[in-house]
């Protein structure tokens, strides 16, 4: 089950655990643009679900998860990828956009999680991946929103990862730099000059596979993956 | 009475109870002009009736801080009597541990809504008065929680977290204007917090006094102007162990 998956991120892991044999679930918000997405995977002859669901809405969550289990079973993989930006200076956030942000990167990731673990405590085994961000493990003026959500979205996904860890449920958390999908349409241009490289979403994508094919009883949990000039943002902090 | 402190105008949220209390009584000897706020009218009558055998500049207000229209009329009330907030202690926190299966999405809300958002909207609400005077100290009561993980404590975790990046951010963004931003994050400390699970947990530690965490707030607050202590932990010996 891969969370936003009809673009970017999502979509490039969709297609590789596809082609990778698996059978796929996918949600989004946005109709057509995740049928068009099903529709590419389907033409790879890849077995694909697609539900329109908005993650931070419990009812959606719900749907997506009853329709997954009916025509696949319980889940074995989560990806929570649906992820939206939120960026503007202290003084021109206003509430909604912060209630918007927050719910969607996580109460998204948790109400997502919640209903994995019901299913894979029971199977005594799953994998949970989080797509966070560099923006959770540094600080950057300008940003404290979408930043607050991913420093979040790690402090919820490392304590669900000692949780879960009794029922032999494996989380990974993989934080990308910039990476070149459509997240920056919604700010009408992207945070760096257009020379400077972006990391491929099939490269993020790739590191979903890897973590899926761990061997049993061995673990990783918090992952970057970033373009080389972003260096400089990591381990300015901890 | 130093410098720093006497006459400043501060708020702390979450002032009526534990840590937020012990830092309220200190920034009143200390000679400031201390506000609080909290929900409970009795429990901030409660701790006034003590900081007005202190101090006569004393405000207590009942605002809950996840809701923006008590937030800015908080604000207000506090800029209408004494002028700007100088001094920002988002102290205010709801405690509700469960495991991950067992957290409703109800009590993710609540968390979030006063541990993260009520952090942003008292944030929001006090730095326009801060950057028109070019001064300021905005101090966040996190938790040992925010660089540790445990289990039970995924939402609260969260929040916690969400408060160190969120506080880091508008640091850098504050700093060309003179506001200063810290982190304090608190080990176990003796309060009413774990009244949410029925009483204080039965660990093997040597509990913090709130007033010794309230001692960390004045420390900070009485820095020379140029020095910073971006995260102060503070915590059991315990915690050496497991983070
Ligand atoms: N691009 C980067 O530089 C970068 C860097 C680090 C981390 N990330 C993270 O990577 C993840 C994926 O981002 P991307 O770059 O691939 O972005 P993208 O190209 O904008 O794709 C986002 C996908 O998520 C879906 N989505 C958004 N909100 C949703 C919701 N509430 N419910 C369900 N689906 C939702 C979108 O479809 P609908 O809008 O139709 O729902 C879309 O399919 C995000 O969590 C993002 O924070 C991105
Ligand atoms: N005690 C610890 O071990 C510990 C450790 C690390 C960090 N912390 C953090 O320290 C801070 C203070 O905790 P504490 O232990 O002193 O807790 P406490 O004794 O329960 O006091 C909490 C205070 O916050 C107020 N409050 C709660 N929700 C509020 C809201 N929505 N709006 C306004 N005020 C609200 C309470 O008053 P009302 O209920 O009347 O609103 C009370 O005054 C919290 O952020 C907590 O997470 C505590």
């Amino acid at each position: 089950m891969i969370s936003g998956a009809s673009l970017g991120i999502g979509f490039a892991t969709a297609r590789r655990l596809g082609r990778a044999g698996a059978r796929i679930s996918i949600c989004g918000r946005r109709e057509n643009l995740l049928h068009e997405a099903a529709e590419k995977l389907r033409g790879e002859q890849i077995d694909v679900l697609e539900i329109c669901a908005d993650v931070s809405k419990e009812e959606d969550v719900d749907r997506w998860f009853d329709e997954t289990a009916k025509r696949f079973g319980a889940p074995s993989v989560l990806v929570n990828n649906a992820g939206i930006a939120g960026i503007g200076a202290l003084m021109e956030l206003d509430e909604a956009q912060w209630d918007k942000t927050m719910r969607v990167n996580c109460r998204g990731a948790f109400l997502c999680t919640r209903r994995a673990a019901f299913f894979m405590k029971q199977a005594d085994r799953g994998r949970i991946i989080f797509i966070s961000s560099i923006a959770g493990q540094y600080y950057r003026g300008g940003y404290s929103l979408y930043f607050a959500s991913k420093w979040a979205l790690n402090g919820f996904a490392h304590s669900a990862a000692k949780e879960l860890q009794p029922f032999n449920i494996h989380v990974h958390i993989i934080c990308p730099g910039m990476t070149e999908t459509r997240f920056f349409d919604a700010y009408g241009a992207r945070p760096h000059p257009a020379e400077k490289h972006y990391v491929d979403p099939d490269a993020v994508a790739d590191m979903v596979e890897r973590f899926c094919r761990l061997p049993e009883g061995v673990d990783t949990n918090e992952y970057s993956i970033i373009p080389s000039w972003q260096l400089k943002n990591l381990g300015l902090r901890r | 009475m130093n410098l720093y402190l006497e006459n400043r105008v501060a708020l702390v949220t979450g002032g009526s109870r534990g840590i937020g209390r012990a830092v309220a009584m200190r920034l009143a000897r200390a000679g400031a002009r201390t506000a609080i706020c909290a929900r409970s009218q009795s429990s901030l009558d409660d701790a006034l009736s003590e900081m007005r055998q202190i101090s006569p500049n004393v405000l207590g207000i009942a605002a809950d801080i996840s809701r923006s229209s008590e937030v800015e009329a908080c604000i207000r009330q506090i800029k209408d009597q004494w002028g700007g907030v100088d001094i920002l202690i988002n102290n205010a926190g709801v405690y509700q541990p469960a495991g991950l299966t067992e957290t409703t999405p109800q009590m993710w809300d609540a968390q979030f809504d006063v541990n993260l958002k009520g952090a942003f909207l008292m944030t929001r609400a006090a730095v326009p008065d801060m950057i028109e005077r070019k001064t300021g100290t905005i101090i966040f009561i996190s938790s040992m929680v925010a660089v540790m993980s445990l289990p039970d404590h995924s939402c609260y975790a969260a929040c916690k977290w969400g408060m160190d990046g969120f506080a880091g951010c508008i640091g850098q963004e504050l700093v060309d204007h003179g506001i200063k931003v810290h982190v304090i994050r608190p080990g176990f400390t003796d309060t009413s917090i774990f009244d949410s699970i029925g009483g204080k947990p039965d660990f093997d530690v040597d509990w913090i006094d709130p007033d010794e965490i309230a001692g960390a707030v004045e420390f900070l607050l009485r820095l020379p102007r140029h020095a910073q202590i971006p995260e102060l932990n503070y915590t059991t010996t315990a915690h050496r162990k497991t983070y």
